[in-house]
């Protein structure tokens, strides 16, 4: 009897509280989304800086990405389909970024997002991105937002300022056997973002920055930092900046007998640095994500980077091939491959799928690419430039 | 309901109080939810007039210039971290209701464009609408440059927000009614328990009465038992007292209609010495009158017989004084046959005046007994009226003119020591057998008998480590024949 009336009030209980743990709970799988796929197009969106401050920017990758897709659709495009890229101008403005590409999603109804510019524009959008389930393929960025938490719509391709930090860090460290390493660093997302990569990479070898300076975005004003540098006598300086003021600190300490190792990152600009400094230039370094797009120097050129100059010469034969193109060039190659791969039948999901299989992926550039199950950063290792003469020059 | 008749009291109680606190706490749950939803739905609409009026202030600038872009981010940022979960959508609208900006990523609502239009927008409201088959508060804030309105902030609540809050709590809430509840069964059924302890041993009592062992109820005995359980009610107290003044004053009465049957015998017994009496004393008064002298012996033997009289008068007025007394189940060591001559004497007379015979077969070698001579004669005499009455029945109902005879014997039988009273009255049925030692049965007419008899004797015979048995053809006769152990096997 006893027994009897616990089972019954157990069993009240387990289907009460059972009821309750039985919300509906959503499922992670996205269905299939055909958006964006005609029988003989596939749309594809980029909102990128084309005028303004930063129009060169976009306009090299632009046209870096759009001679590869060129290129590729008039040879047959992707199973027959051609790639058709729609591209808005947000001058570098967040807000119209974001307008940009809702426009793009909501409207254009594009299959996928590509080419962005820039930490602050890119990041605006990542909700969108999330809400929508869009790939976004290739953005001309290293931030750690982009990467950290992992997100299998942002698909990375260079290298991260986390990963040219820690190289930089590797070749001071390594290499040239300084302990002694300060940090410089533009006190914004893009600095901090530098900071931190250093830092980490520093603590790998038990050390920490002697000295860090900083200047605020968009001012010159980088005479406090480089007192507090000069004081702890640093060996090397890894510098995360703008060429324009990055140019002013490294002129300004060449002035006060100060000459450490200047070690900067891509992002840097290396082409005007270099303009900037003249002959205080020499034996200044900058880490690259792609390797230098011209081949004047050496005996024989990177096949990636030949094809790049290639078809970039065939359908912009006023551009000079440039960094930020090259980028452009390998984003498009990755698209590409990854589309190619789906087949026929292109949804989001299957491309996701199709670009989390490249693995080992052969660029030309001798800098392997792989994606993966939770790995949405394709290249990893950068290249060193130094300044010589006026030129930058890849270094071993 | 017939399930929960059958059930014993305690659990009657244990399960009434647990439904009951199930039923409340199934309330209360259904109380909170109901209060949580107002609570919120207020919470979830004052929030989102806070946000649609933070978004307003923000983009009057930005209506006046037409800046999308800057409307679009402003939507966005409305939306951003957890506040997605309760804003479904933002709608930015200039003073035609045309929609500047908005928050649809993957797609745009059909009704939406309509439902922007016709809002009446110049103040702040709040209706509840469906779009996409989705329910939601659609909240109205007025965009106001000077006086004039210039646009409206239309923000799009999520009903399933506070759902999804209240799913949240639900778990919570859910333990916490589960814990109650288990604290409860527990409680209920130790209260069960202190409750019903008392009644049940009152029950087992009133069973055991039934089934005719009194010798174990002394108001001390079921006062002892009844306060071990803990309970010290007041009521139960007093339910317990008259129980047990109830049960003596039963057995009291049992033995007083057996007085009553006695008076009948005993007025004739009585009478006898009476007449003896009456006769020597007369004699004496007539030889007075006439002046005649007495001899001298005669007179001594006329006062002799008057005195041997009243001393037998005395005796039958003793016995019947000693059997309704109250007498304990103290033990002496007494003779079986003596009790059934003692008996014989109070009611043989009587028996033997209603034409049935009554035969004596006693064994005079039988061992001595440990009991009380009063509670054997009670015994005894309960069957020799329970045998006479059969005799009766049997003669009135078949006009039976077998003469009734009613035979006591006596003997020993391994250390036992044995008594039959059987009779050839009426029988008893075989179904009916194990009914008749239970308190209350009788087949006799009302007031002619009770039924305690036999339950009350076996109790007595019980007391005596004796047993009792009974042995019936229906029709032809009855034996009930009792076993005492004998004193001398208990002293060896
Ligand atoms: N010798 C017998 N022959 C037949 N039936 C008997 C005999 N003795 C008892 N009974 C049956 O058993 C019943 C119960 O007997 P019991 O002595 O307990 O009560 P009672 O005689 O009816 O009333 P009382 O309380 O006045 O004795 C009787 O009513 C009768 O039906
Ligand atoms: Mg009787």
């Amino acid at each position: 009897m006893r027994e009897g009336i616990i089972c019954l009030i157990c069993s009240f209980f387990l289907t009460v509280g059972g009821g309750a743990c039985t919300s509906p709970q959503q499922s992670d799988i996205a269905p299939e989304n055909r958006t964006g796929i005609t029988s003989d197009e596939i749309l594809i969106g980029s909102s990128l800086a084309l005028g303004g401050h930063a129009g060169y920017l976009g306009t090299q990758m632009l046209q870096g990405a759009m001679s590869y897709i060129r290129h590729i659709n008039e040879t047959g495009g992707i199973h027959s389909r051609k790639i058709k890229v729609t591209f808005l101008d947000d001058r570098y403005n967040p807000a119209q970024c974001l307008y940009n590409t809702q426009k793009l999603i909501l409207e254009k109804k594009v299959f996928a997002l590509f080419c962005y510019v820039g930490t602050p524009t890119t990041v605006r959008i990542i909700p969108l991105v999330n809400e929508a389930r869009i790939p976004l393929v290739g953005m001309f960025t290293g931030a750690n937002r982009l990467r950290h938490p992992v997100n299998r719509y942002l698909i990375n391709i260079r290298a991260s300022y986390y990963q040219e930090t820690q190289a930089a860090v590797d070749f001071i460290v390594k290499r040239k056997k300084f302990d002694k390493v300060a940090v410089f660093y533009q006190y914004d997302e893009y600095g901090f973002d530098g900071l931190r990569g250093t830092e980490i990479a520093l603590k790998k070898y038990g050390m920490i920055p002697v000295a860090k300076g900083s200047y605020v975005r968009g001012t010159l004003d980088v005479e406090a930092g480089l007192e507090k540098i000069i004081q702890s006598d640093a060996q090397a300086v890894v510098m995360i900046g703008t060429y324009d003021s990055c140019a002013k600190f490294i002129n300004l300490s060449m002035e006060r007998n100060f000459s450490p190792l200047f070690h900067n990152v891509s992002f840097v600009g290396s082409k005007e640095l270099a303009r900037r400094l003249g002959s205080n230039g020499e034996g200044v370094i900058v880490t690259q994500v792609v390797p230098p797009p011209n081949f004047n120097h050496m005996a024989k050129p990177l096949p990636g980077v030949k094809d790049y100059i290639t078809v970039l010469k065939k359908y912009y034969p006023d551009s000079k091939p440039s960094f930020v193109g090259l980028e452009g060039y390998l984003n498009a190659r990755i698209l590409v491959e990854g589309l190619t791969r789906v087949g026929k039948d292109i949804t989001r999901e299957k491309f996701i799928r199709a670009i989390e299989s490249i693995d080992h992926y052969d660029l030309g550039i001798k800098n392997s690419l792989s994606f993966g199950k939770n790995d949405y950063q394709g290249l990893d290792n950068v290249y060193y430039t130094m300044i010589k003469q006026g030129k930058l020059v890849l270094i071993k | 309901m017939n399930f929960f008749n059958e059930l014993s009291l305690k659990n009657k109680i244990f399960i009434s109080s647990l439904g009951f606190i199930l039923i409340l706490s199934i309330l209360i749950a259904l109380f909170t939810r109901s209060l949580l939803i107002t609570g919120l739905t207020g919470e979830l609409k004052k929030r989102g007039v806070g946000i649609a009026q933070g978004i307003a202030d923000s983009s009057r600038g930005y209506i006046l210039t037409k800046n999308l872009a800057e409307l679009t981010v402003l939507a966005y940022d409305a939306r951003l971290g957890n506040r997605k979960d309760m804003v479904e959508y933002l709608i930015i609208s200039d003073d035609q209701g045309n929609i500047l900006a908005h928050t649809f990523t993957t797609g745009f609502p059909l009704n939406i464009e309509a439902i922007v239009k016709n809002q009446e927008y110049k103040k702040e409201n709040i209706t509840s609408i469906d779009v996409d088959r989705h329910s939601v508060f659609h909240v109205v804030v007025p965009v106001k440059e000077g006086i004039y309105t210039i646009g409206s902030v239309q923000v799009g609540l999520d009903k399933q927000h506070i759902e999804n809050l209240i799913s949240d709590l639900r778990l919570v809430f859910l333990s916490f009614l589960s814990m109650v509840s288990i604290i409860f069964f527990f409680l209920s059924h130790r209260l069960a328990l202190h409750i019903t302890r008392p009644v049940t041993a009152l029950i087992r009592y009133a069973d055991q009465i039934t089934k005719g062992e009194f010798n174990i109820i002394s108001k001390n005995d079921l006062d002892r038992q009844i306060f071990a359980t803990g309970a010290k009610d007041d009521e139960i107290t007093k339910l317990t007292d008259s129980f047990v003044k109830m049960t003596s004053q039963l057995i009291q009465a049992s033995k007083m209609t057996n007085l009553e049957k006695m008076s009948a015998g005993i007025a004739h017994e009585i009478n006898q010495p009476l007449n003896a009496i009456k006769m020597g004393s007369e004699y004496l008064c007539m030889m007075k009158e006439r002046k005649q002298k007495i001899k001298e012996a005669d007179f001594k033997m006329v006062l002799e017989e008057i005195s041997t009289q009243v001393s037998r008068a005395a005796e039958i007025v003793g016995r019947l004084k000693r059997f309704s007394r109250k007498s304990d189940f103290s033990k002496e060591v007494i003779h079986i046959n003596d009790c059934i001559r003692s008996v014989n004497k109070i009611i043989g007379r009587q028996i033997f005046l209603q034409n049935i015979d009554l035969i004596l077969d006693l064994d005079e070698s039988v061992p001595f007994v440990l009991a009380h001579n009063n509670r054997v004669e009670q015994v005894l005499f309960n069957l020799f009226t329970n045998a006479r009455d059969a005799v009766n029945e049997r003669i009135e109902k078949s006009k039976d003119i077998e003469k009734g005879r009613i035979t006591i014997s006596t003997f020993s039988d391994n250390n036992n020591v044995c008594v039959t009273v059987s009779d050839n009255g009426s029988g008893i049925e075989p179904d009916q057998m194990d009914s008749v030692f239970e308190s209350f049965y009788t087949t006799k007419e009302m007031g002619e008998g009770m039924g305690l008899g036999l339950p009350i004797i076996k109790g007595i015979v019980k007391n005596y480590n004796g047993t009792i048995t009974v042995e019936s053809i229906p029709g032809s006769g009855t034996c009930f024949k009792i076993m005492f152990p004998s004193h001398s096997k208990e002293n060896g």
